[in-house]
């Protein structure tokens, strides 16, 4: 089970997101990765065939951790790896999805920097 | 020393299919490989399936009519091969034909696009042209500098990766050898029959005996004519692909351009291969081209085909690019391929010359018919041999 370091650690104040529909907390640094690993999520999403995958390389290179994201206020899911992207207040999260079959967000409406 | 009916050079595409289509006719067909099945431009290329009259092949129009309407007639053939491929071969090879667009953007390109139409409705291709408009309802994804472009619902993709693999499977199932790490050192003809000299995977010298041969060795086929004291005009080039991270499917179409190099489609997967014939630098070897090394990647052709991409698909500026490689083909002075019995060489056939992912399939079996019965179900002649026999004169 994964587990926040408690000793000589410091954090901000709480932060708090959605994740697949239930409110989160969250500390702000942290990784969509980080929070979704300390939920105890392993299926981040699906392949093409249905099989289960998480986070691998943890540095943006295995594109394996790929979650579905909305910024605060939109609508707009996107794609991103979840191991390089700091979560936000309001962040909306969606896991297990899978991507080939998944709509194309309409970039106009999406706000969110990567 | 074994015998057989028909040996073939070269263990990619045409070589594993025309060795499928042989072994179904009954033929004792033997593939002798260098390396390892599909390792060249068969495995290497962007997988499109390009039944227009594609960029490359239109720059010389004017002076090459006759023989671009038979290029056609060889494109209405391969769709229908293609439709079937799957049956036929008993596995996916990712193949989709939902169509594709070749894109024009500005006046002198749209009046190419209206030449190219004319030859290719001559010969009874399925293209409609359509306008700005038209063309945006039908692929939203498309940027607005697109004035016009060919339609053609037959084109698509299919993954190389899976292709070769598959034809390869099925010949061996039908009773066809196929000997891999095979390096070919001499090809000599006596007594009516083909004798090959070539090392195996050991360094031991095999020698087989055949009554006619396929040389289907892509940029190597220059060397195996060497060998049977023939020339072939097959100059090696290099090229550049590039693969996009994953994103959701929005691209069914194969896309083109008329008057700029570039290819684009979507894999199942989600990743956009880009490509579109951008060089990539070949490596030399005292003063030859070297064709056993990968050539070097050329960074303007990657940042020039993005950026082409990215003017025409303007989704793919936010897309990561994920990697780029180079592979090596062979093309003709005249961009048509070379198909047929060497005249000065009987029994010596040669079938190479470049787009041979979209019409390796038909090159194979109308190569098979022809080795077989002198005849080809749709006539090669245009693209024989015989064209460069001035090569040749004192040759043999």
């Amino acid at each position: 089970m994964t587990q926040r370091m408690t000793g000589n650690v410091e954090r901000g104040d709480k932060i708090t997101l959605t994740v697949n529909g239930t409110p989160v907390a969250a500390y702000p640094g942290e990784s969509i990765a980080t929070v979704l690993l300390a939920e105890g999520i392993t299926t981040f999403n699906v392949t093409r065939s249905g099989k289960p995958r998480a986070p691998y390389c943890n540095m943006g290179t295995c594109f394996e951790c790929q979650v579905r994201v909305a910024a605060p206020g939109s609508t707009a899911y996107r794609w991103l790896r979840s191991c390089m992207h700091p979560v936000e207040p309001g962040m909306v999260i969606i896991t297990g999805a899978c991507l080939q079959q998944s709509q194309p967000v309409n970039f106009a409406d999406d706000n969110v920097a990567d | 020393m074994a015998d057989y009916d028909i040996a073939v050079i070269g263990g990619g595409l045409i070589g594993c299919a025309s060795a499928y289509y042989l072994a179904k006719s009954g033929v004792r067909v033997v593939v002798l490989e260098r390396g390892q099945i599909n390792q060249g431009a068969s495995g290497q290329n962007a997988g499109s399936l390009h039944f227009q009259l594609e960029h490359r092949l239109i720059q010389n129009l004017e002076v090459q009519v006759r023989e671009l309407e038979y290029y056609v007639g060889l494109a209405r053939m391969s769709i229908a091969l293609w439709q079937g491929i799957e049956a036929e071969l008993g596995c996916s090879t990712e193949l989709s034909m939902r169509g594709g667009l070749m894109v024009a953007e500005t006046p002198a390109e749209i009046a190419l696009l209206e030449r190219k139409l004319q030859i290719e409705q001559s010969q009874g291709l399925g293209v409609e042209l359509l306008d700005g408009e038209a063309v945006r309802k039908l692929a939203p994804y498309l940027s607005n500098r697109v004035q016009a472009a060919l339609y053609c619902a037959s084109e698509g993709h299919s993954n190389p990766r899976l292709l070769t693999p598959a034809y390869a499977r099925k010949a061996v199932d039908l009773g066809a050898s196929l000997i891999i790490d095979a390096t070919v050192s001499e090809v000599r003809r006596a007594a009516g029959r083909w004798h090959i000299t070539f090392g195996d995977s050991a360094g031991k010298r095999q020698q087989i005996s055949c009554g006619a041969l396929l040389n289907a060795a892509g940029a190597w086929a220059v060397d195996i004519a060497a060998m049977a004291r023939l020339h072939l005009p097959l100059f090696p080039v290099g090229l550049t692909m590039n693969a996009t991270e994953k994103t959701e499917p929005q691209i069914p179409h194969l896309i083109q351009h008329v008057g700029r190099k570039l290819s684009l489609k979507q894999t199942e997967d989600g990743n956009l291969l880009i490509g579109g014939g951008w060089r990539a630098h070949l490596r030399q070897r005292e003063g030859r081209w070297s064709r056993a090394e990968s050539p070097d990647m050329a960074l303007d052709s990657v940042i020039g085909n993005l950026r082409t991409a990215a003017e025409i698909v303007p989704m793919v500026s936010s897309l990561r690019l994920l990697r780029t490689w180079t592979g090596t083909t062979a093309i003709t002075p005249d961009q048509l391929p070379v198909l047929g019995e060497v005249p000065q060489a009987p029994g010596f056939f040669v079938a190479a010359g470049g787009s041979g992912f979209t019409y390796g399939p038909a090159y194979a079996f109308l190569m098979s018919e022809l080795m077989l019965t002198g005849t080809s179900s749709y006539p090669l002649a245009p693209f024989s041999p015989a064209r460069f026999n001035g090569l040749n004169a004192f040759m043999g």
